[in-house]
């Protein structure tokens, strides 16, 4: 059968999916001490609402959405506020950041309110309950761009949205918690599925899985037969990376491109990570709030393996408990946060899980190779397989030469790296263009200053 | 715990390498290189040697001047070795020594490495180097020794194309007497080393292929628009034009398609510019050998398209996805 992918470029990087793949999923322990960051997701971080030395318990909001595109960020352990701080996260920013001491069995007693499922008839319940339910979750997207999710329930009036796709894709190497979450979750994300069919009143789902992963791809043919659900299927897909890009994996599904500067619902595709759905399930039936989430922790560690981690958990504490420490600590170079072909590097292992922390990926001075940035040899490579039609040389190159709306073009960049990865003298290309990107925001809000002085 | 590296994403890399491109160029020239040595003897491995000798001692020499740091690293990083082997290949066997190593120079010092180095150049080294000798030095790169006659008796002949262009259609009848499309094929013809056996050439183009160093654009369009350009005229009248497969297979047709225009440097960066790029070298080609004064006009073609690079990228944009 001749399965589909996106049109444009493309690259296949070593998968490196065998370390952690079919890994039963495992709970990390609760750490004495969570750092939780106050900054997410994109938009507006949240506003702190508690006070150093007020005690928490589990769910508790600590933190408030600051308007409509922000989330809110709960709490995932009962203890003690010890002190709020900036503080640098996985992410790289410094950010305001709440230490809680925890108070490991309350914790684990709190803990129990959310095993209960509840009773819940999607069909009885209203849209605007179950966005609700969504809303106060402080569910954000978890495949790492963590945009929150009721801002892309509600699409303005005008944009009609026909079909969700459920991404499945997982393209970037080293990450496996996506698909191990749809082999022990299928009908739990297919329930989730059901619960944005109604809020979004989507006539057609797509689960798009690529095809290195055949047993989701059967175990989710099988469960939508066994369970009924209407105008769902899934969409096996050729494995080529960046799939899991939103812009690619529509236009791999439904043939459809998103227009230079528009969102998917322009196109009427809404589309959601696994994960999320996953969480949606979880906020729906047993109330949950984003509390913890399911991470691949693989690379150089002992027992690589897909784990369940409550967010503000210490990076070295995950590291530690779940995979059982590196193989040898004097070989690592880099432990990234995400896959390594977008993720973060990070700089010190105190830094904790966020909910866009899809993967913790140690690399070794094996894996991870530091080159200079040679001459550019205009072998053109970076052009045939930009996934968006690019010119990633030019676009590094007018960073450097050029400025305002000459950088207009960089704007489309997904920043998947794929230009960077493929360059034969380590040309950062990816790196010039996501600073092009900032220079063209600063120059286009100070446009926009000068416009609201006149 | 060492500390950890820092670094923009992604964080892993393929194996692509510059020193990998540059030494499949060089590797995909050894059968013409052998070829070369074997029908023209020792002077050729002369020849070639002292084009790769001097070649990295201008490449070292011009590093050391900027101040670079890593000289060895990048006088070896291949770039100055395919060069040199390209510079060999376009030269008459009987090259005395002061010829080879002043092409070297005008190839790395002139060429490449005063418009900047490595990526910076707009015209192929090799070729700036061979125009400039056979310009200045037109005896010299004209003396051309007949296959598999080396020594002190070695005799000179003349090539198929300077036969054709001194002697037009006498010339054209002497080719298809002395010739069967095979000699050509193999190389049993006079001409530069490394031009004259087209089955060589094609041997080491087809690795490149495979290895994906080099794409079909370029090499195809150009030998197609020659073949199209010479055998429009070959069909109006037979008897003073040359067949295109001649063309095609004899001077430095194939080695041009598949190994210097192509070169990455000087070449546009997009499908759609290379093709263009190709066509206009196969017809500059075609009308420099019917209608010039050289017999053969593949450098002077890709020179002269080297130098339109720049505004072919620019008109040549590649669509952006959802526009």
């Amino acid at each position: 059968m001749l399965k589909s992918t996106f049109n444009l470029g493309g690259i296949h990087p070593p998968e490196n999916k065998k370390y952690s793949e079919g890994k039963e999923i495992r709970n990390i322990s609760v750490p004495e001490q969570v750092s939780i960051n106050l900054n997410q997701h994109i938009g507006r971080k949240a506003k702190a609402v508690v006070e150093k030395k007020q005690e928490v318990s589990v769910g508790d909001i600590l933190g408030e959405a600051d308007g409509f595109i922000s989330a809110l960020v709960h709490s995932p352990v009962s203890g003690t506020v010890k002190k709020i701080e900036q503080k640098m996260t996985a992410a790289g920013m410094v950010e305001s950041t709440l230490t809680i001491d925890v108070d490991v069995e309350k914790t684990a007693e709190d803990s129990k309110k959310y095993e209960m499922k509840k009773e819940v008839d999607i069909d009885q319940t209203s849209k605007e309950d179950l966005l609700k339910m969504i809303q106060d979750a402080g569910i954000v997207g978890q495949g790492g761009a963590t945009f929150p999710m009721h801002v892309k329930l509600s699409p303005p009036p005008d944009k009609q949205v026909d079909i969700l796709i459920l991404n499945g894709a997982e393209c970037e190497p080293y990450l496996t918690a996506d698909h191990q979450l749809m082999l022990e979750k299928t009908d739990e994300i297919l329930l989730g599925v059901r619960v944005i069919q109604k809020v979004s009143n989507v006539k057609q789902v797509h689960i798009g899985i690529e095809e290195n992963k055949p047993d989701a791809i059967k175990l989710f043919t099988e469960r939508i037969s066994a369970t009924g659900i209407q105008n769902c299927q899934v969409s096996a897909l050729k494995t080529k990376y960046p799939q899991g890009g939103e812009k690619q994996l529509i236009n791999a599904i439904t043939g459809r491109e998103v227009p230079s500067g528009k969102l998917p619902f322009d196109v009427g595709v809404l589309v959601q990570n696994v994960g999320t759905i996953f969480a949606v399930y979880e906020a729906v039936f047993y109330g949950k709030p984003v509390i913890d989430r399911v991470t691949t922790i693989t690379g150089f560690v002992k027992k690589p393996g897909n784990f369940r981690i409550r967010m503000g958990t210490a990076f070295s504490h995950a590291i530690e408990d779940g995979a059982g420490g590196f193989i040898d600590e004097e070989r690592v170079r880099s432990v990234v946060n995400g896959g390594p072909m977008m993720g973060k590097s990070i700089r010190q292992l105190d830094v904790s899980v966020m909910k866009g922390t899809s993967g913790i990926v140690a690399l070794s001075d094996h894996e991870f190779v530091f080159s200079e940035e040679g001459p550019c040899i205009r072998c053109g490579r970076c052009i045939d397989i930009c996934p968006m039609g690019l010119m990633p040389v030019n676009l590094a190159d007018d960073t450097i030469l050029k400025n305002g709306t000459e950088l207009l073009d960089s704007m489309d960049c997904i920043e998947c790296g794929s230009c960077s990865y493929v360059c034969p003298t380590s040309r950062k290309l990816v790196h010039w263009i996501k600073i092009g990107k900032g220079v063209y925001r600063t120059w286009k809000a100070k446009e926009e200053s000068y416009k609201t002085d006149q | 715990m060492r500390e950890l590296i820092l670094t923009s994403a992604p964080h892993v890399r393929s194996g692509s390498q510059l020193k990998n491109i540059m030494y499949d160029v060089a590797l995909a020239l050894l059968p013409a290189t052998v070829w070369s040595v074997y029908k023209f003897g020792m002077p050729a491995l002369n020849v070639i040697l002292f084009a790769l000798a001097s070649g990295l001692a201008f490449e070292a020499l011009s590093l050391y001047m900027q101040r670079k740091k890593n000289i060895l690293s990048i006088t070896f990083d291949g770039s100055a070795i395919v060069t040199a082997l390209l510079l060999a290949l376009n030269l008459p066997s009987s090259s005395p020594a002061w010829l080879v190593i002043t092409g070297s120079f005008v190839a790395i010092v002139i060429a490449k490495h005063t418009f900047g180095g490595l990526g910076y150049n707009i015209f192929n080294p090799a070729l700036v180097a061979r125009v400039f000798l056979l310009i200045s030095f037109p005896v010299q790169m004209t003396k051309w020794l007949a296959p598999g006659s080396f020594g002190v008796d070695a005799e000179t002949i003349a090539t198929p194309l300077d036969l054709i262009k001194t002697e037009g259609a006498a010339g054209i009848e002497k080719i298809t007497s002395d010739y069967t499309t095979l000699d050509f094929f193999l190389g049993n013809t006079g001409g530069s080393m490394g031009e004259v056996s087209a089955a060589m050439l094609l041997l080491g183009a087809l690795y490149l292929m495979v290895r994906k160093v080099i794409t079909w654009e370029v090499p195809i369009t150009i030998l197609a628009s020659l073949f199209a350009f010479t055998g429009i005229f070959y069909l109006v009248n037979d008897a003073e034009y040359a067949s295109p497969v001649l063309h095609l297979l004899s001077g430095g047709a194939i080695l041009g398609a598949f190994f210097m225009a192509t070169d990455m440097v000087t070449s546009p960066m997009t499908r759609k510019g290379m093709i263009i790029f190709g066509v206009s070298i196969g017809i500059i080609t075609g009308l420099i050998r019917l209608f010039g004064g050289y017999p053969e006009g593949i450098s002077f073609a890709i020179i002269i398209m080297n130098a339109v690079v720049p505004i072919i990228d620019k008109y040549t944009r590649v669509k952006k996805f959802g526009t």
